[in-house]
């Protein structure tokens, strides 16, 4: 996999991703939808999705991370996103969500090589 | 006429009079060239001539239409009777402009402007009311039209439907377009309504967020935006109207709301010193370990509280291992579990200190140590036990869900056009260089105007690298992409409704019965130190009543024979019973919950020194009967009376008395949270 900008991929179809979430100053509220469902974490310590990439070479696929912050919590609460594919290319830095952003969601967009 | 047949008609005047205004212009503008070209025949001029003078007196009543709309938007108290009048005077003039714009005729046979799109058609279902939010109408459901928030010259915002109109050229496209593909189950992202879409709500307050979202993370990267910005522009020309429900704001306003209410409507937090400190108003300590860890990380693993003339200082073995071992994070939090536990504090007198520096206190200014050990689990919403609660209650964690799942089947949806995606794609990996350089260069400005600032560029790189990309581009218009919209605004409202019920969840987790034991070392002035032992229980019987009770014996380390002092003491046991009554009346803004609450507190106390001694009462008893106040966001004043059979020390005399206590009470959290509160 490899990563042209943060949310941003250029995956091989079949490449399974694993998209791990690092909680700071927050409990571990976060979901993923792929697939226009839902994906349960495959571990939560530490949060763990994993997803196939669908589709045909030159298609997308995408996945939207989304997050909740208690009222509690900080502002500067947050989830760090990290990406990795099963075919290469390394642990990708994501982006990071702040509980006093405006924005709790990240689209992922993944281009089918 | 009922209010919502009102309603109903506004919404056609506005949405068929919204179309026109921006494109009269380019008719008139279309007449004077053909004018102007020498090459034109006489005969054909005066037909010209014609058609321009109709444009232009269709012109003056369109500017007629733009003053009564916008008296009407301004008028908001108008009698029903008033309003109809005026509805009515509004269908008049847009017969009258009508009936002077060109006519064509589509295949179907129905007449339409030429060359101009035609006002949506009456819905068959019921009217569509006024936007309680907007203040303007909605039309329904896929229709194009009015578009909320929109100043009148965008609201014309609409997608040539090439089902509607299957012979005729999609209207507007830009002269340098290529032939439209007219197909019946796809839409044409032209230039006029992506133009409009850029002054949709949706647009306008994604550009809001992403630009707040951005400033704060400093070295952030556009284009984690950028995709889903490109998507909400391509849905806003769509559904211009459907996504002006789908605004980002409502999604923040209504999180907000439940912040705000949740934070306000707390009364559990001791922002008192202990009773026995200096300016203390409490009667009794509550039990939980006060655990700010954002603060105290963010000071060195300890936090800082001042009360009256006392200074808190405290911190906990996890503030200290997660510091020392990468930081408050999800995963040190369960490893070092265990050390949540336990808090330390001290408490300093620092009177006379306007502001004391807490580097600079001494020994001698330390009035009590204390060490805190939490019996029962851990209640807060980072709990594992609350997480299990959380994970197991399929409607909060679906709510939460919903706007992902929304959201994710309107970007599958649109693969079935991968040129559109390509194109949204190549515009958002192209974003971060123009913003890292915009950053830079305006690194000196401060938030609010490089918020605004970025705003602005946002606005402007949609327009120079999205819009050339995807305009004139035909996009699926199938029912699975209209559906996926009305589901992304009914999403929206799931989620705000399923994030108030998981505060309410944590509120009935964080109110389970709490017990813990603390040992206090005293050192007040001109007494022996000595050692409390206390232990305290925390329950939330029924609804806003909370009861504390403690247990407590007094061991000196010292013990003054002459004093008649032995190593006990005394032994004290004190019950609290707190209600809250109704919200404060002193809150100006409304989601400010903070209410006044009663609290009842009685006590006794044997002290083992006063056995004997005469003029001493060893047998002590006070009640005290507080009110708390909230006079301000944040502030609250609590008042106090007490019956006490005789002062503890006992220094002048051991008679009864009553006293009167009263205090100003800060909460910075709550000051905070309210500040930060949307407007009304």
């Amino acid at each position: 996999m490899q990563q042209i900008a943060p949310t941003l991929y250029i995956a091989q179809a079949g490449e399974k991703v694993t998209i791990e979430v690092q909680a700071t100053k927050v409990g571990l509220f976060v979901f993923l939808s792929h697939n226009s469902a839902l994906v349960p974490p495959t571990t939560t310590s530490p949060l763990v999705f994993d997803i196939t990439i669908a589709g045909a070479s030159g298609g997308f696929d995408f996945a939207v991370v989304s997050c909740h912050f208690p009222a509690g919590a900080p502002a500067d609460a947050s989830y760090q996103l990290f990406l990795t594919g099963s075919a290469g290319g390394g642990r990708f830095t994501d982006s990071k969500i702040q509980a006093g952003d405006a924005v709790w969601d990240r689209d992922l967009t993944f281009k089918v090589a | 006429m009922g209010k919502y047949a009102v309603s109903w008609l506004l919404a056609l005047v506005l949405a068929s009079s919204g179309w026109a205004q921006s494109t009269i212009d380019d008719k008139i503008r279309q007449e004077q060239q053909a004018l102007a070209n020498p090459a034109l025949p006489q005969s054909v001029k005066v037909v010209a001539q014609g058609r321009l003078a109709k444009l232009q007196q269709a012109k003056a009543i369109q500017e007629q239409i733009d003053a009564t709309q916008q008296y009407l938007n301004a008028s908001s108290d108008l009698s029903s009777e008033d309003r109809t009048k005026i509805v009515q005077t509004l269908q008049q003039l847009e017969g009258q402009m009508n009936s002077l714009l060109p006519q064509t005729t589509t295949a179907s046979g129905q007449a339409v402007g030429s060359a101009l799109p035609r006002a949506p058609a009456a819905p068959a279902a019921s009217p569509t009311p006024v936007s309680p939010a907007t203040g303007t109408a909605g039309v329904a459901s896929g229709q194009p039209g009015g578009n909320a928030g929109s100043p009148p010259s965008s609201s014309a915002g609409h997608v040539a439907d090439t089902s509607a109109t299957h012979n005729a050229q999609p209207a507007l496209a830009s002269p340098s377009s290529p032939p439209l593909p007219a197909d019946a189950d796809s839409k044409v992202l032209d230039k006029t309504s992506l133009q409009a879409a850029l002054q949709n709500a949706a647009v306008k307050s994604t550009v809001s967020a992403d630009a707040q979202s951005l400033v704060r993370a400093k070295n952030g990267q556009f284009s984690q935006f950028a995709m889903q910005l490109a998507l909400v522009t391509i849905l806003a020309a769509m559904y211009p109207v459907d996504m002006a429900s789908a605004t980002g704001d409502i999604r923040e306003l209504l999180q907000r709301k439940v912040n705000v209410q949740t934070e306000t409507e707390r009364s559990d937090k001791q922002l008192t010193a202990p009773p026995g400190n200096s300016g203390s108003t409490s009667g009794i300590e509550k039990p939980g370990i006060p655990l700010l860890l954002g603060f105290a990380l963010a000071n060195g693993s300890v936090q800082q509280q001042t009360s009256g003339t006392g200074l808190t200082l405290s911190t906990s073995p996890y503030a200290i291992a997660a510091a020392l071992g990468g930081g408050d994070t999800d995963a040190n939090y369960k490893k070092y579990s265990a050390y949540e536990r336990l808090g330390l504090a001290a408490t300093f007198n620092v009177q006379g200190l306007t502001n004391p520096d807490p580097t600079q206190l001494s020994r001698r200014q330390l009035e009590n140590w204390s060490a805190k050990l939490r019996l029962t689990p851990d209640r807060s919403t980072r709990s594992q036990g609350f997480l299990d609660e959380f994970m197991g209650n399929k409607p909060i964690y679906d709510g939460l869900g919903a706007e992902a799942v929304a959201l994710n089947q309107l970007l599958t949806t649109l693969e079935q056009d991968p040129t559109v995606v390509s194109a949204a794609f190549d515009f958002a990996t192209k974003q971060n260089a123009w913003f890292t350089k915009f950053m830079a260069e305006n690194s000196g400005k401060s938030d609010a105007d490089l918020q605004t600032a970025v705003e602005q560029q946002i606005f402007a790189h949609l327009q120079t690298d999205l819009l050339p990309l995807i305009t004139n581009m035909p996009v699926s218009h199938s029912q699975a992409f209209k559906d996926g919209v009305a589901n992304l605004v009914a999403a929206q409202q799931k989620r705000a409704e399923a994030a108030k019920k998981f505060e309410d969840l944590a509120t009935e987790y964080s109110q389970r019965f709490e017990a813990s034991v603390e040992y206090i070392n005293q050192y007040q002035q001109g007494l022996s130190p000595y050692s409390t032992i206390n232990f305290m229980i925390n329950k939330h019987p029924s609804t806003g009543l909370v009861l504390t009770g403690n247990g407590q014996i007094d061991l000196y380390q010292n013990p003054n024979r002459v004093l008649n002092q032995s190593t006990f003491r005394d032994a004290a046991a004190a019950f609290s019973l707190e209600q809250r009554l109704f919200r404060s009346p002193f809150n100006i803004n409304s989601l400010n919950e903070a209410g006044v609450t009663l609290t009842a507190v009685g006590r006794y106390q044997y002290m083992s020194e006063y056995s004997g001694v005469p003029g001493k009462k060893p047998n002590i008893g006070v009640f005290t009967f507080k009110a708390d106040i909230p006079v301000a966001a944040g502030v609250s004043i609590p008042l106090g009376v007490s019956y006490a059979t005789s002062p503890e020390d006992q220094v002048l005399k051991s008679s009864d008395f009553v006293q009167g206590n009263f205090g100003l009470s800060f909460d910075l959290d709550k000051l905070y949270t309210v500040l930060k509160a949307p407007q009304q």
